[in-house]
């Protein structure tokens, strides 16, 4: 350190000044390059290393004479180019015909943006969706050609399938981030299987599987003989696939996991309504499994369409710790239920409402009631019309939480028996053990067996004083009760007591739908106390 | 354990090894020579900022070893600067770069990133005429020369 001249930032070791300059923005920079020569000099290529014009103002300022000279100056400072605007593109960089001669491309001559040669990381986006252009298509596959060492590309513009393959797989060796954003249709496993072994992160947002169809484990060309040595993908950390497999992710993701290391942490791909590829799979969780990504989701959205129950118990199967098990509409049968009930430690939330499920009985959701320390929410509205939930499946054991917010299934209780009150009153206690309900549904139409219509429920909780609705006194969270189409009781001195004990209740469903019509007291009770209130 | 460091103008400090050992130059040295009483000759550190770079040591002395971070987002913010350190930073400019470069050359990172975002946000918001006057430099553009400049780079000024 020299006592007598000061020192300057442009003369800091270049380590130290790029430190300093990661907290500095371009915005930052453009005034730093005016200060003087020396700071000029210092810091115009690090200014120039994003070249990214999002907006038409700075499109205005970048097509004029100083900065277009500027560009040509300081085009081998870019790293990082965002070709935004096709305008951008057409009128202010600098192209150069150039000759395409590559297996897979024609011989062509085309224009090409011949400053670049710096490059890693390129983004493709139109303003506008853009046609299909060929032309467009080569003039870009020049650009990365011309740019062996871009790691990242991003890819937003409608591109031919074969020359989007070439460009991912032959031309950029150190690819480590690709994002391929706009929709895109073509042979998805061999955009996958080539791609080159360094890559970090994959991105196919919006793809289309259409691939002529091989004879089993041939591929159909010779010249892709290379392509079936096999790369280890061993640096992927990411790995996002959404679109459409036309029902061949195994075909498409298999070989392409196997090859995969336990860096993989991160998998999925929903979107555009066609669901994850990933865990509705077995196979292909099985997989991820023991790369050690388990997932933790089951939705509907993520199964094929006609899944049998067999193939759905093993999915359950393969993994112990779902979280959330949401199957809405799906049937789920007996083998499928008793994986549920096996793996059911985890669950927070169990959603089988819809009408169609045969094999899950009330027997099984005693058991998860009694193994699920943390569920939260436990949906099964129209299942158990044969089956139902009875008194005793809730009464047998002891639940296993106590974080119930969300309740919604039918309770039969014989209403004919003696011992009727007493045994409602200790089903609503167990209700009334819930301290954190918020929603409590158990209205709802069932079907009579005999005749398979719609009826009310007749053997269900009258819901009275007499009959133990003042259990539910803890409920002090509870917002909506619900308790239509039921044969239930309750009348104007269980409608004062609901609101003197549950000060949250702001929906209660079900006093006008009741089996009898309701009496002309509650109906005017709650047109003065509680019009909101049905 | 005490271990004496000598600046380029001779001064000898005293400090515990632990506290030296937040440089991690002189933590290597320490390692190669073992135990020895020799004082370690620091001859690109000038007392008056080896005795600004103790200080910092010693009031970091117990802080949790950074891991180097190879993905480390570039884009890092400048506003989490603790405020004993804000307070330490507060310098003459010379003695600021001073400590920065001590900080590289004795390989103390937390020290140096501090000192590297202080300089940041000297910089940060303001204009080129502001930033002259700030760091004492001298506006060696003439008038047009800076207005082609800002023509050049505009393109870049919004965000």
């Amino acid at each position: 350190m020299s006592f007598l001249t000061p020192i300057a930032l442009p003369s800091l070791p270049t380590e130290v000044l790029e430190i300093i300059l990661t907290h500095l923005s371009q915005p930052d920079l453009t005034q730093c390059v005016r200060v003087s020569h020396a700071w000029n000099k210092a810091l115009v290529p690090y200014l120039w290393r994003t070249l990214a014009i999002h907006s038409r103002h700075s499109l205005k300022r970048f097509i004029t004479n100083e900065a277009q000279q500027a560009l040509r100056r300081n085009a081998t400072f870019v790293r990082e180019l965002h070709l935004v605007h096709k305008a951008l593109y057409d009128k202010s960089l600098p192209c150069r015909k150039t000759l395409i001669s590559d297996p897979g491309v024609m011989l062509l001559e085309v224009y090409t943006i011949s400053l670049f040669t710096n490059l890693r990381a390129l983004e493709l986006e139109p303003v506008r969706l853009v046609r299909p252009n060929p032309e467009f298509d080569l003039e870009i596959f020049a650009l990365v050609r011309q740019n062996p060492h871009l790691r990242r590309l991003l890819v937003n513009v409608k591109m031919d399938p074969k020359t989007l393959i070439n460009l991912v797989t032959k031309h950029t060796p150190h690819l480590g981030d690709l994002d391929l954003v706009v929709s895109w249709r073509g042979d998805v496993k061999a955009l996958l299987d080539c791609l080159p072994e360094c890559i970090r992160t994959v991105r196919l947002r919006n793809v289309v599987h259409d691939a002529p169809s091989n004879a089993q484990g041939k591929t159909s060309d010779a010249s892709d003989a290379s392509t079936t040595l096999a790369r280890h993908h061993h640096a992927l950390e990411s790995l996002h696939v959404a679109g459409n497999l036309a029902g061949k992710q195994e075909e498409v993701l298999v070989p392409f996991l196997e090859s995969c290391s336990p860096k993989l942490k991160s998998v999925g791909g929903t979107g555009g309504g066609m669901g994850s590829y990933f865990f509705g799979n077995a196979r292909i969780a099985k997989i991820l499994s023991n790369l050690g990504i388990v997932c933790k989701e089951l939705s509907q959205y993520t199964l094929p369409n006609n899944v049998s129950d067999a193939d759905l118990a093993e999915l359950i199967a393969a993994n112990s710790e779902w979280t959330n098990i949401e199957l809405y509409t799906r049937q789920v049968g007996p083998q499928a239920a008793a994986a549920i009930v096996e793996c059911c430690e985890h669950l927070e939330a169990l959603d089988i409402m819809h009408n169609g499920a045969r094999g899950l009985s009330g027997f099984h959701l005693q058991a998860v009631l009694g193994k699920a320390t943390k569920l939260r929410s436990l949906q099964a509205h129209w299942l158990l019309n044969t089956d139902k939930i009875t008194a005793m499946n809730i009464l047998s054991s002891q639940w296993a939480t106590t974080s119930l917010e969300h309740m919604d299934l039918k309770i039969e209780v014989q209403r004919a028996i003696q011992a009727s009150r007493s045994v409602q009153r200790q089903v609503l206690r167990r209700l009334g053990q819930q301290k954190k309900l918020r929603k409590l549904v158990i209205g709802g139409m069932t079907t009579d067996l005999a005749t398979g219509e719609f009826v009310h429920q007749r053997d269900c909780l009258e819901m009275t004083l007499e009959s133990g609705i003042d259990e539910l006194v803890d409920l002090k969270n509870l917002e909506v009760l619900d308790i239509h189409h039921m044969d239930h009781r309750a009348g104007v001195p269980e409608l004062e007591w609901m609101v003197a004990n549950l000060p949250r209740l702001q929906i209660l469903i079900g006093m006008l739908d009741t089996l009898r019509p309701p009496s002309d007291e509650v109906r005017e009770w709650l047109s003065t106390h509680r019009p909101s209130w049905r | 354990m005490p271990v004496t460091l000598t600046s380029l103008d001779d001064v000898k400090f005293t400090v515990d090894k632990e506290v030296a050992e937040r440089s991690i130059l002189i933590k290597n040295m320490i390692e190669d020579v073992g135990e020895s009483d020799s004082p370690i000759p620091l001859p690109n550190v000038s007392s008056a900022v080896l005795k600004k770079v103790i200080e910092y040591c010693e009031h970091h002395r117990n802080d949790p070893v950074q891991v180097q971070d190879e993905t480390d987002d570039p884009r890092k913010r400048s506003n989490d600067i603790e405020e004993w350190d804000m307070k330490f930073m507060t310098v003459d400019q010379e003695m600021l770069f001073e400590i920065i470069l001590a900080a590289n050359y004795l390989d103390i990172k937390p020290l140096l990133d501090v000192g590297c975002k202080t300089v940041a946000n000297i910089i940060k918001g303001k204009t080129p005429e502001e930033i002259r006057k700030v760091f004492n430099i001298v506006n060696d553009f003439t008038p047009e020369e800076e207005a082609q400049i800002k023509k050049e780079n505009e393109w870049a000024e919004d965000r």
